[in-house]
């Protein structure tokens, strides 16, 4: 299923592409009667095809697909133009102007819906959001070891395929730390000016992994609102094969807008009375999404734990993995790598090694 | 997807390209055009373009109406929306290639005969109505000649013609 933006002034010709976007193609759609409207639609929440019809009073088609192009925001999405102007001279337009593809009106409908399909499949930063895995790692406890399960997480993801690892913590983020990188470039100057294209703040870090920081300086950039969250998701897709969220100890609207659209949702717990508590707490909050859950037990210090089995009992829910305590993590902060780049072997390892298994259905 | 009762056609006169909607309330597009007894033709949602730059959109008009006369060309990229009524039944057995100009322009297409004794003068002089039918046209810019225009019809104002002849090869 892709988000499909259509720009129509022909209303007729609006609510039909509608019913056969949504009934046939099962794709969600957002319609739109004018350029301007379209614009607006689809900076706000990018969606993976605009269909933009040519002649439309105020501004042209052409002008629509120019302006999405130029846009950091939606500069990768696919479009078809869609027109009742049929020539050759009008499909060389539409394609200097920056679409992808031209379909003369009236359309077939098998027609539209394969050409939709091929362009959604035809880049990996066209293809739909369910493509490219999100796999926030979360608790709302601090101190049980979210960031380090998440550069472990990215840096086992990243050495199957390209992974963005994003620091979602409202400022100071400590992937920053871990990894060894300046946070000179973050996702506050996103936030601050969502034209930034995000390539442009990435930072790549020596196992290949790209890294959107946090801020480094408390309340000096506003928090994300779920909108600007949903479309940085959506433009950090064009970039990886995996998105690692670390995400903040909270679960506010933005967080939200994150979990909704993960595909295994890692949440980590500690074993200590107010560790559980919170997590007991935490699953219920979660419950819209359990499904999706996979609870690990990260083990942070050393010394007795209770047993897997006595856990889950007090959690009431399965443990997905149990990590535990690895000592090899301290060694592995000061050299700015992720542990899993430097010991392929360790318990943490081998038990993101196992998230990774039971995410990717191994 | 289903047919309405709006046909989109190309209008071209005098230097433009006009893209345009034709509602469809009693006669079809072709019928109004041939009709001898109207002079004008009312067009809806009319976007123009210089045929220098045919796919720039210079100007929208919500309504226009145009003077037959100085048409020199219709095309309709579909057949159906392109024929008068008496032609949706039969247009003849006899196909002819013909190759003619109106200014700016340069159409190739085919006449559709009832029989084989084809006279162009007769028929340019002789055949009732202003405007001919022409079917699977293809038209060229004549300063632009890598820019055509395919269409399943052109009805083409006779007046306007310079050079007609039987294409060949």
């Amino acid at each position: 299923m892709a988000r499909i933006l259509v720009i129509d002034d022909n209303y007729d010709m609006l609510s039909m592409l509608q019913i056969i976007l949504e009934k046939h193609g099962k794709h969600e759609v957002i319609a739109c009667t004018n350029g301007q409207d379209g614009l607006q639609a689809a900076f706000a929440r990018p969606p993976d095809i605009a269909l933009v019809d040519v002649m439309m009073p105020g501004m042209s088609g052409y002008e629509v697909v120019k302006k999405l192009r130029a846009d950091g925001r939606t500069q990768n999405i696919g479009i078809i133009v869609l027109t009742a102007r049929g020539q050759s001279v009008d499909r060389e337009a539409a394609l200097a102007a920056g679409a992808d593809d031209h379909m003369t009106k009236p359309a077939n409908v098998e027609e539209l819906l394969k050409h939709i399909d091929a362009l959604v499949q035809r880049t990996p930063g066209k293809a739909p959001a369910v493509d490219v895995p999100v796999l926030p790692v979360f608790s709302v406890k601090g101190g049980v070891g979210v960031t380090t399960i998440a550069i472990n997480l990215a840096a086992v993801l990243q050495q199957i395929a390209p992974t963005v690892l994003l620091d979602l913590a409202p400022a100071c983020g400590q992937c920053a730390f871990y990894l060894g990188i300046r946070p000179e470039k973050h996702w506050g100057q996103y936030v601050e000016n969502p034209k930034t294209p995000p390539a442009s703040l990435m930072r790549q870090h020596s196992t290949g992994l790209q890294v959107l920081l946090a801020p480094p300086v408390p309340a000096q950039y506003s928090w994300p609102g779920k909108d600007i969250v949903e479309t940085l998701l959506v433009q950090l897709r064009s970039m990886g094969r995996f998105i690692v969220v670390d995400m903040p100890s909270l679960l506010d609207a933005t967080a939200k807008a994150v979990l909704d659209q993960a595909q295994h949702i890692v949440l980590i717990t500690g074993d200590d009375a107010p560790a559980v508590q919170v997590t007991r707490a935490t699953l219920q909050a979660l419950q819209v999404w359990k499904d999706r859950l996979l609870v690990i037990r990260n083990a942070t210090a050393a010394g007795p734990h209770p047993p897997a089995d006595v856990l889950q009992k007090a959690l009431r829910v399965p443990l997905a993995v149990d990590i535990a305590y690895d000592p090899n993590q301290a060694t592995a902060v000061p050299k700015g790598l992720p542990l899993a780049a430097l010991q392929p072997q360790t318990s943490l390892t081998l038990g993101v090694k196992r998230i990774v298994q039971i995410a990717l259905g191994r | 997807m289903q047919r309405s009762n709006k046909v989109i056609a190309e209008f071209f006169a005098q230097g433009y390209r006009v893209s345009g909607t034709y509602v469809i309330t009693k006669r079809l597009l072709a019928d109004e055009i041939y009709d001898p007894t109207t002079n004008y033709f009312l067009l809806e949602e009319a976007y123009l373009s210089p045929i220098i730059d045919p796919a720039r959109i210079s100007a929208y008009y919500a309504l226009m109406l145009f003077d037959k006369s100085n048409l020199d060309f219709v095309l309709t990229i579909d057949k159906k929306d392109g024929l008068r009524r008496d032609q949706s039944y039969g247009m003849g057995n006899y196909q002819m290639p013909i190759f003619l100009t109106v200014p700016f322009f340069e159409i190739t297409g085919s006449l559709y005969l009832l029989n084989k004794n084809f006279n162009p003068r007769l028929y340019l002089s002789a055949d009732a109505g202003i405007f001919i039918t022409l079917l699977d046209v293809t038209v060229r810019s004549t300063f632009n000649p890598e820019i055509s225009y395919q269409g399943g019809v052109a009805l083409i104002n006779r007046a306007h013609i310079s050079f007609f002849g039987e294409k060949s090869g």
